[in-house]
């Protein structure tokens, strides 16, 4: 009996949160409970980082009131994480599952049934630039240096990057060589386990250009061990405004790794609404842009509809090159 | 007939079963999607291949014994002479192994349905027959342990290392 | 430099982070012993922690649950035959022999001094040398790397029991498990039936955990059952007596020395140091035939070599700021969210803590070893423990362990096979080891060799050409043939001096 009154009270009560959210659109939804990130990758991995990160901030600044905890969900750069939030986790309002180019390259590449089309984009909130290194007594000084010795003989500059042909870091080797016009399926890639692997290989003088992001390379490049020839955005990079942008030396290579967030399908769009405003107030908080300069990451953000437009136009322009490099049929 | 018994030996068996997975390996080899490949370097089927084909030649070898058959061979009447025991039928082998069967069909059923039925439920139905089978037959020492148990082990996984663990049949009980 | 470590033992010193330290080794020795949950998984649990600590108390923390973890690894392996992690494999041939003739408490006591040893060598190499040295490990590029591999899996020759074949079959089906996933040099799906949750692979954990942890829970079940199994003995001491720790000494010698060369090479890892330390010990010892019969020196030599390696592990990434095995790329990470990037210049930059860290290191090793006091007695009691009320538990938390790799119930289904598989080959005495050591080296192994030929351009003559390959592709061959030529040496003098006598 009393169980049945105070579920009568708590309907009421319900009810009329329900209507006073109908009447002020202002505090429509409002996540209940713990909040969660899905980093489909180990810990450690970029996409955890993202996850961690993100939800440091919104706890520090009290915009998400509970906990968020994180969950590794690694497995095929994102192709499981994907599946099984399309098919196992529909409609969760308090869910969010971190993303990059990684998951665009395992979407055109045709490693998961999906696409970003089956899944709610909400974020972009940062962006790394990538771009090429060499070893501090390497002979190649300038970008130019790499173009004319790639003319002369393309087998005779190695690539090194951290990740499989058909990921990032391959790519940005073969738009750069498609750029110079020279075959960019027969630019010499070497691909390591990770960006760690690839800057040891540069280092150590196994291969003799490394495919990295700055984040990766910022250590080395701060002790001088190695030198940047060319970033690959349009503007240079915050943290290091010496390395010349790709675009300036005449190379026409603008190309940068996005960080980001998707929602499950299914989500109520207020729900979706709260996250997309949510992440737009984060990434202009202080404790952000504190936590963002950390891990490297340029402030380039977009945000949902713009968003979800550019990561569909980016799989798109993803598969375009995988399919002239002979990757998709 | 005596000859045949001979040869169908357990190491032979296993030459069967290996070269038959070999097999089934380079077909699957085989079967790796052309994908962008640095021309003049081994790609991604070389090393299965070889692998492949050295698991089938050690297949092959098992299978044709060639030790065994010379033994055979050379001295067929010792080893007429002493025939392998008959062994016992199948129906008698499963009954003497019953246990033995009846722990890995736990085990396996185990792995199987726990993500869908549940930790909890999952491991007190295996935790009890478990224990039974181990020959503890008081019931309600086995019920009792295999309650604590399940209720320790989850919640100090749950809570204290923050491991996902599937409440399957039980969901109900946190809606 | 001895004054910043001063400073810094100041700081490790605080009772404060003392305390930390203590609860990190204790956390991280307690979960390491759970099979399935190695360092890796420890450090990414503890990684929300680090956020609400003082820098230095933060990394503290890490450094000791990591070193916890080593320490814990080899726990299972000793008690109930189950390798905590893939470092402990090699412990099992000796350890679980020793602790069914009761000797679990000098098993577990060798394994905690050894690790102590080791440890603390590797940090007073980092402290001492770290920087020259740690460039050591830039020569070893992909040609290298494929050597160093192909040298490790000529260490199964020392795993073979009677039977070569049965080896040959075991490590081939290992490389094979390797293929499985997506291959990382062309990126083709290989072996995956579509399914993304083999597109990563099989995990060592999933096949360790069927092949060990499920056979034995059932053999031993089989062996309660029918009343065969053996009673073990009587414990007759909890530690180590004087004379076993000098007879093991030089074990843990060389397996520290070995430990560190290859656990400092990114990438090659603890779990590769203890086969190579084993092997060498099978051909440098005295007496080696009764390595595998429960001898200390089995123990003790793979337990320092892991040891050492996951120390040295940290050698590149402090000084060079480059990470080598898993555990240290979620250090890495860690140190990242500290604001401290990692890189050559990280000791002029964060210096204080660092050093802090460095003399937490040798603060963890003796944490450790006094905490390895009361809890080997506490571990060995677990023998104990009715093995008919044991081994069902063992088998609920490796089933976690698996689990919590990725919550798939794919891993599930390849343990139970795993299992089925290890059954098999343990009652048909085929040896698991070389599978694992197939399975750990494989992928590696073919990435370093396709990585190396993308560099040469399709030439082998690079494995001849780079002096450190080539001298390890002649030990390779030395290792695998000496016992051979050392055999029929035996026999020709042994006949020679027949035919003098006669």
């Amino acid at each position: 009996m009393t169980q049945l009154i105070l579920r009568t009270a708590a309907l009421c009560v319900g009810g009329v949160i329900a209507a006073a959210a109908a009447v002020a659109p202002a505090t429509a939804w409002e996540p209940k409970g713990q909040g969660e990130c899905i980093a489909p990758s180990n810990p450690g991995g970029g996409w955890d980082m993202t996850c961690r990160t993100t939800s440091a901030v919104l706890q520090k600044t009290g915009m998400f009131k509970e906990s968020i905890y994180v969950t590794n969900m690694p497995g095929g750069s994102g192709a499981v994480a994907i599946a099984n939030v399309i098919t196992k986790r529909k409609g969760e309002p308090n869910l969010i599952v971190a993303a990059s180019n990684a998951l665009t390259f395992t979407v055109a590449l045709g490693r998961t049934p999906h696409t970003y089309k089956d899944i709610i984009p909400i974020a972009q909130i940062g962006a790394e630039i990538g771009g090429f290194f060499v070893r501090d007594d390497s002979k190649y000084k300038t970008i130019t240096d790499i173009v004319n010795a790639l003319k002369a003989d393309i087998k005779s500059v190695s690539f090194s990057g951290g990740s499989a042909p058909g990921g990032q870091d391959h790519m940005k080797a073969a738009m750069f060589a498609k750029a110079i016009g020279v075959d960019p399926t027969k630019i010499v890639y070497v691909p390591f386990q990770g960006g760690g692997e690839a800057l040891t290989s540069v280092l150590g003088g196994h291969t003799q250009v490394g495919s990295l992001d700055i984040s990766e390379a910022t250590g080395q490049l701060e002790a001088g061990k190695i030198r940047g020839l060319a970033v690959l955005s349009e503007k240079r990079s915050t943290k290091f405004p010496n390395i010349p942008t790709a675009l300036e030396q005449g190379v026409k290579v603008n190309y940068t790794v996005w960080r980001g967030f998707y929602m499950a399908p299914g989500t109520p769009a207020d729900a979706v609404t709260w996250w997309t405003d949510t992440m737009k107030k984060m990434v202009a908080t202080p404790e952000w842009k504190a936590e963002a300069a950390k891990v490297g990451m340029e402030p380039i953000y977009l945000f949902g509809d713009d968003f979800a437009k550019f990561v569909n136009k980016d799989a798109d322009e993803s598969r375009a090159l995988l399919k002239e490099l002979g990757f998709v049929k | 007939m005596d000859i045949l018994k001979q040869f169908v030996t357990r190491t032979r068996i296993e030459g069967v079963v290996i070269l038959s997975v070999a097999l089934a390996y380079l077909w699957e080899a085989h079967n790796v999607p052309e994908f962008y490949q640095i021309p003049g370097v081994p790609g991604p089927t070389t090393f299965p291949y070889l692998l492949g084909l050295v698991f089938a030649a050690c297949g092959a070898w098992l299978l044709i014994s060639p030790k065994d058959l010379w033994r055979m061979w050379s001295k067929p009447a010792e080893a007429v002479a002493a025939p392998a025991p008959a062994g016992p039928g199948l129906g008698s082998r499963i009954a003497s192994h019953w246990h033995l069967i009846a722990m890995w069909a736990v085990v396996l059923a185990y792995l199987w349905f726990m993500p869908d039925i549940g930790f909890p439920v999952a491991t007190f139905l295996l935790l009890f027959t478990f224990f039974y089978l181990l020959g503890e037959t008081r019931w309600h020492i086995v019920l009792a342990l295999s309650l604590t148990v399940t209720v320790v082990v989850y919640v100090s996984f749950k809570m204290g290392l923050n491991v996902r663990l599937p409440l399957g049949v039980l969901e109900f009980l946190v809606k | 430099m001895f004054e910043h470590l001063i400073n810094g033992f100041a700081v490790a010193l605080m009772p404060y982070n003392l305390m930390i330290a203590l609860a990190g080794c204790l956390v991280g020795t307690l979960i390491g012993v759970l099979p399935g949950l190695g360092p890796t998984a420890t450090l990414a649990m503890l990684i929300p922690l680090v956020f609400s600590m003082p820098p230095a108390t933060a990394l503290i923390l890490l450094t000791s649950v990591y070193y916890g973890s080593m320490y814990g690894g080899s726990t299972t392996s000793i008690l109930v035959n189950i390798p905590g992690e893939s470092a402990s494999v090699i412990t099992t041939i000796d350890g679980h022999k020793m602790a069914m003739q009761g000797r679990a408490g000098p098993a577990l006591a060798i394994a905690a001094i050894g690790s102590f040893i080791a440890g603390t060598f590797a940090v007073a190499m980092l402290t001492l040398v770290g920087k020259p040295i740690a460039t050591y490990s830039l020569y070893f590029g992909p040609a290298e790397f494929f050597s160093l591999m192909l040298f490790g899996l000529c260490t199964v020759a020392s795993l073979t029991g009677g039977n070569v074949m049965k080896s040959i079959v075991s490590t081939c089906f290992g490389l094979m498990i390797a293929t499985v996933g997506i291959d990382l040099v062309s990126g083709a799906a290989r072996f995956t039936f579509g399914n993304p949750f083999l597109q990563d692979g099989v995990d060592f954990v999933v096949i360790a955990i069927g092949m060990f942890a499920l056979t034995e829970v059932v053999v031993t079940a089989r062996e309660v059952r029918s009343g065969v199994r053996a009673e073990i003995v009587e414990p007759k001491g909890l530690f180590v007596k004087w004379s076993e720790f000098v007879y093991s000494l030089p074990s843990i010698g060389r397996g520290t020395v070995f430990g560190f060369l290859v656990g400092m090479l990114p990438g090659a890892g603890a779990t590769l140091s203890t086969f190579i330390a084993y092997n060498l010990e099978k051909r440098l010892c005295k007496n080696p035939e009764r390595l595998g019969t429960g001898d200390i020196r089995g123990v003790a030599c793979p337990e320092a070599a892991n040891n050492a390696a996951s120390g040295a592990s940290l050698v590149p990434l402090l000084t060079l700021g480059l990470p080598g095995g898993g555990a240290t790329a979620v250090m890495l990470g860690a140190l990242m969210m500290l604001d401290i990037t990692p890189g050559p210049l990280m000791f002029e930059k964060h210096g204080a803590m660092l050093w802090a860290l460095i003399a937490s290191m040798y603060v963890g090793n003796a944490l450790l070893l006094v905490l390895n006091w009361p809890l080997v007695n506490i571990f060995a009691r677990v023998m104990r423990v009715p093995a008919k009320y044991l081994m069902p538990i063992v088998l609920v938390i490796s089933t976690i362990g698996v689990w919590s790799l990725s919550y798939s119930a794919v891993d599930l289904v390849l343990t139970g096979a795993a299992g089925l598989l290890g059954f098999y080959m343990r009652i048909n005495k085929y040896p698991v080891e070389p599978l694992i050591l197939g399975l750990i080296l494989g992928g590696k192994m073919e990435q370093a060799y396709r990585q190396a030929l993308i560099i040469s351009n399709g030439s082998n003559s690079i494995f001849v050409e780079k002096p450190i390959s080539l001298v390890l592709l002649g030990l390779a061959l030395l290792f695998l043939f000496l016992p051979m030529i050392l055999k029929k040496s035996q026999q020709f003098n042994a006949a020679r001096e027949t035919a003098q006598a006669s």
